[in-house]
């Protein structure tokens, strides 16, 4: 359902809203990547759902919703705070406070990207701006050519990390608007993280565009956990991508929950590069109305003995869209690879819709992979039998849309977040 | 009680009942004997409120309520039970979660006062007691991971929650070992009171020997085809249904 388009969708539009943005930018090895990714996609279109990547989600279309305005992006500056819990809030794409207790301030640095790149340079230079450009992906070409906001994450060597972190991000701009964010994440070797993310508007606004990008590496034996709440307004719409790099022994962990929004595009792409190393992705989305989420996933067995397991469910609704696409690739010599990928799917109405595309690339020829995909209506059987006791057919419909959410959400790390996200879900059921 | 008289059913269009007649009162144990595919299940699915099954014709009245007007949970509500031959595995509704929903809900239907949670737990208690399943049900789905003797127990113990006044158990006894039949049995002899009515749906005569019924009732091609005391149930036993054949046609 491509609209009938008379805007230039292309990069020239991002470039006319950052008009200036490649003169600001005076500081040279980002100079230098941001020149790079331009010219990798600076004639070229916006992906059109005739690209297999975006057959099921029309992003010209949505793009083609927004009137944006050229701006100059700022470069923010903000300083680190002692507080009782760690926490950094982003408000409208700036960061307005990061907060650090004392435990964490002596193991973890959080700083406004620029500010990180001037201080660890050669960490850049040695670990960054590599797996995103693997994946030759247009958004990401774009957050590279434009984006010098963000933040920049390091937990040293050997620092466990006991209370999470705190990612709070909010949108209550009045005008449209078009963020791009880049985060680097660095956790250091037998280094452990434990990130939570909300993304909310706490205001009715202007549109937004968000595109966003976060870039992890996990050093030998280091752990990250990434619990991802995106409960935005219905003006919200956004492509966001994820890279991980997991080095040997690495784990990561990562719990992606959709709930508000109009539009999201998840890119998940994880690469298993170090032996041993153990990647978990779970998504829920729970749509209705006119929302649409699309889940894309990749993930790379570069490396022998690792394992990844992904799990990703949706509950559509009314005229709701839930997307998935996942693959599993396996290199020649990652012999030993256990890799799992489920993706189920609940249509609750006709007008409902769920796509899914499971996909294997194994080279190697001694590995343990299974793919699987269900998509269908509530169990009648499990409707009726709890009818048949008394419970009425909104209730028990109730139940078992919250059971199946119920596996996903009971694997969330952290209690104060789980019960934040049941609650949540219980509120989107009761509508 | 219940009363059912010349109930005809179709599912998918094939006529499984033919004018089906049975008068149930407070008080009596009726036993539903007849050969695999004569329509049993049916009858218990229908009383129950399934609505694949389409009645074509004739009327059930249950307490003087048209009880094929009302939805599965307000028969529920009303008093009918259906002990399930297969009951369903619903993984992710805790077994808590679940019989607390039940008991409230119907306890609303019948204008009852909401049971505080310590008295809930005390009933909890005192149900499983009776049926015997000693299985922690915190933390444990609906019939999730039970055994087949734990499911029917299940079942009992739902039926003890519930306090219904016409339960209808279909093949409550296949797949139990004798040792399970007896504990089922005994729950069910234990809830029965002058006040309650049963509809015992078996393939054999063997839990008759635990649950002494009040009427049998042979049901052969979609109609009751001989009525009696528990005396028939033997007969059944001894001559096996092959004369009902012979008989009918």
């Amino acid at each position: 359902m491509e609209l009938a388009e008379t805007k230039d969708i292309s990069t020239r539009m991002f470039y006319d809203l950052y008009d200036g943005v490649l003169a600001h930018a005076d500081f040279d090895p980002i100079d230098e990547r941001i020149k790079k990714s331009y010219d990798l996609i600076k004639d070229e279109a916006v992906p059109s759902i005739k690209n297999e990547d975006w057959k099921y989600t029309p992003i010209r279309k949505y793009l083609s919703l927004f009137d944006f305005q050229p701006h100059i992006s700022e470069i923010p500056t903000c300083e680190p705070k002692f507080a009782l819990e760690n926490k950094v809030t982003i408000e409208n794409g700036h960061i307005t406070s990061i907060e650090l207790t004392k435990d964490a301030a002596g193991k973890i640095e959080i700083l406004p990207l620029i500010e990180g790149i001037g201080k660890y340079p050669e960490l850049v230079e040695k670990y960054f701006y590599k797996t995103p450009l693997r994946s030759n992906d247009y958004f990401v070409h774009l957050n590279q050519s434009f984006c010098l906001n963000g933040l920049f994450i390091y937990v040293h060597d050997h620092c466990i990390i006991n209370e999470p972190i705190y990612i709070q991000q909010d949108c209550y701009n009045e005008n449209e608007t078009f963020h791009e964010t880049h985060n680097l994440v660095l956790i250091g070797r037998d280094a452990s993280m434990h990130l939570i993310k909300k993304e909310l508007c706490t205001g009715e606004g202007g549109k937004v565009f968000h595109n966003l990008l976060t870039d992890a590496v996990i050093l030998d034996n280091g752990k990250f956990s990434f619990n991802r709440l995106q409960n935005e307004c219905k003006d919200t719409y956004q492509i966001t991508h994820f890279y991980a790099n997991l080095l040997p022994h690495a784990q990561l962990n990562v719990n992606n929950i959709t709930i508000g929004g109009a539009f999201a595009r998840n890119n998940f792409w994880v690469e298993l590069n170090g032996v041993e190393s153990h990647a978990k992705l779970r998504g829920l989305s729970l749509l209705n109305e006119h929302q649409h989420a699309d889940n894309w996933v990749k993930v790379l067995h570069n490396a022998p003995y690792c394992e990844s397991d992904q799990l990703f469910k949706s509950i559509v609704d009314d005229e709701a869209t839930s997307v998935f696409s996942g693959r599993i690739y396996v290199a020649k010599h990652a012999q030993k690879t256990n890799a799992y990928q489920s993706n189920k799917n609940i249509v609750l109405k006709e007008t409902a819709n769920s796509y899914s595309k499971p996909q294997l690339e194994i080279y190697a020829d001694d590995v343990k992979c299974s793919h699987g995909s269900t998509s269908g209506q509530l169990n009648e059987d499990e409707l009726f039998y709890l009818r048949a006791r008394g419970i009425k057919e909104q209730e028990a419909r109730k139940l078992l849309l919250y059971a199946f959410a119920e596996n996903l959400v009971e694997q969330l790390d952290n209690e104060h977040f789980k019960d934040e996200v049941k609650a949540l879900i219980s509120q989107k059921f009761e509508k | 009680m219940l009363s059912i008289k010349n109930l005809k059913v179709n599912i998918e269009g094939k006529e499984i009942l033919k004018g089906l007649n049975l008068e149930v009162k407070p008080g009596e144990i009726h036993a539903i004997m007849g050969p695999n595919g004569s329509g049993k299940s049916t009858l218990a699915s229908v009383l129950a409120g399934r609505e694949e099954y389409e009645v074509t014709k004739g009327e059930v009245t249950f307490n003087g309520k048209n009880l094929l007007e009302l939805s599965p949970e307000e028969r529920a509500g009303e008093g009918v039970f259906l002990a399930f031959q297969y009951p369903v595995e619903i993984p992710g509704v805790s077994m808590m979660n679940f019989l607390k929903t039940a008991v409230q809900e119907i306890r609303e239907y019948r204008k009852q006062n909401q049971l505080d949670a310590k008295t809930f737990l005390q009933l909890v208690k005192e149900k499983q007691k009776l049926v015997e399943l000693d299985t922690k049900l915190t933390n444990r789905s609906v019939n999730e991971g039970f055994s087949g003797g734990e499911k029917k127990r299940n079942e009992i113990f739902q039926m003890a929650m519930l306090e219904p006044t016409l339960a209808v158990l279909d093949e409550t006894d296949s797949g139990l070992d004798i040792d399970a039949l007896r504990i089922v049995a005994n729950g069910v002899n234990k809830l029965h009171t002058k006040n309650n009515a049963f509809i015992v749906i078996t393939h054999y005569q063997r839990l008759l020997e635990y649950i002494v019924p009040d009427y049998v009732h042979v049901l052969h091609q979609g109609k009751i085809v001989r009525s009696g005391d528990k005396s028939l149930a033997l007969e059944l036993e001894e001559k096996g249904y092959d004369w009902l054949k012979e008989a009918t046609v």
